[in-house]
This record gives structure tokens, sequence and C-alpha cells, in this order.
């Protein structure tokens, strides 16, 4: 890994379209600036691995678990 | 063996995250008059998705379009007929016991433009929803 110090309003360039500015710096907290092109997504990294995780175990539903869980159990199609 | 029409062809240029390589899908009932659907791709057979629309228990549930989002979803000035589609997950607490919940993911929805048949999985940032959100007894 790359690790490189910044001070506040420097900012790092990633290829030729990205680049991050360090904002301000609170206690533990660091505010960051990103630029990128629309195409790049920008997310924090626990919430785009919580959706990840969230879609991979969706993938492994299978037919018959919603067909269990929507028939029968007093549900009754008329 | 199940006939495709293009016109039901459902393209999500970046895929579902964590599946990039699978951009095309069409949109089944799962039975007839079922509230849930599938979300079949087709460019990976084994590969589909129950969606519901949230709307159905949870008829608060909003959020905003970036710019971006709409650009991509080809949303021109203003109004287009967009669907809200949420990824259901049915979870086995306990297989012993047969404990099974159904949740749907309010965090990751996906956003469908219908005229244009194009689609994107967003991810709500700083919205209060949960990517488990329990589905109440629904219909079928």
């Amino acid at each position: 890994m790359l690790i490189l110090t910044r001070k506040i309003g420097e900012s790092i360039a990633i290829g030729d379209r990205i680049k991050v500015y360090v904002m301000e710096i609170k206690g533990r907290q660091v505010r960051l600036g990103i630029e990128a092109p629309a195409d790049t997504k920008v997310h924090r990294e626990e919430i785009y691995q919580k959706i990840l995780e969230e879609n991979r175990l969706a993938a492994q539903v299978e037919w018959k678990h919603l067909q269990d869980l929507t028939e029968g159990k007093g549900e009754r199609e008329d | 063996m199940l006939e495709i029409r293009e016109d039901q062809i459902i393209q999500m240029p970046l895929g579902i995250i964590g599946f990039p390589e699978c951009k095309r899908y069409v949109l089944l009932e799962h039975r007839k008059g079922s509230s849930f659907f599938w979300l079949q791709s087709l460019d990976n057979e084994t590969l589909a998705f129950v969606v519901i629309n949230p709307l159905l228990f949870k008829p608060d549930y909003t959020f905003e379009l970036s710019s971006e989002d709409r650009k991509a979803l080809d949303i021109q000035n203003g109004q287009a007929e967009l669907q809200t589609l949420a990824i259901v997950n049915i979870i086995h607490r306990d297989k012993e016991e047969g404990c099974i919940e159904i949740t749907a993911n309010l965090l990751g929805p996906i956003v469908v433009n219908i005229p244009k048949r194009l689609a994107r999985q967003l991810i709500l940032e700083n919205y209060p929803y949960s990517h488990r959100q329990p589905i109440p007894q629904i219909k079928k």
C-alpha cells in the first residue's frame, strides 16, 4: 500500500481523473473531498461492503425457498 | 425454455453490485399475482434475485436521485416512469427450528426507468433505512 502524508488543503491525484482532497481534520475524523468522473461511484467502504454482501446472500435464494414461504403457512391463494 | 422478447430486457450497465459482469436482466413474476418477482440474469442463467416493490410494506420509503443517477438512468428533464425494487433475502436463522426471516434491502434499491428499460442499483448513504428490513406477511 502506498502511504502519503498530506496537510489540510492538499490533495492526491489517482490517475488523470480522480482527486482526493483533505478538507478538515477534527480529532480522529478526517473530512475528504473527492473529485471523480460520473461513472466512478464513490462510497464509504463499509456501506458498499454491506450491500455487496447482502447481494451475494440474496443471489443464493432459490425458487423453492420463496415458494415454501409463499405457499401454505396460512396464506391461501384464492 | 423461456422466451424473452427484446423489449422485456432490462439493461444494467453497471450490473448489480458484486455481479458487474451480468448486465442484462428480465423481470419475471414469481407466480401469477405474486408480490414477488425474480430479476433473472440473461448473462448467467444461475443468477437471479427475488425483488419486491418496497412501497407495498413501507409506503413512506423515498429517496432522492443524484444528478449522476438521473443521467445514468436516462431521465430527461423532470419525471419519468420509474419503478423501485428492493432485493429480497431469505435468512435461515436456525435450520432445525425452521426459523426463517424474509427481509428487503432498502439501502441498495434498484431503480428501473420503465420506458427505457434501464436500471441501476443505488447505495443510499445518509438514509435511515436498513439493508435487512423485515417484510411483514404479504400475500403470496
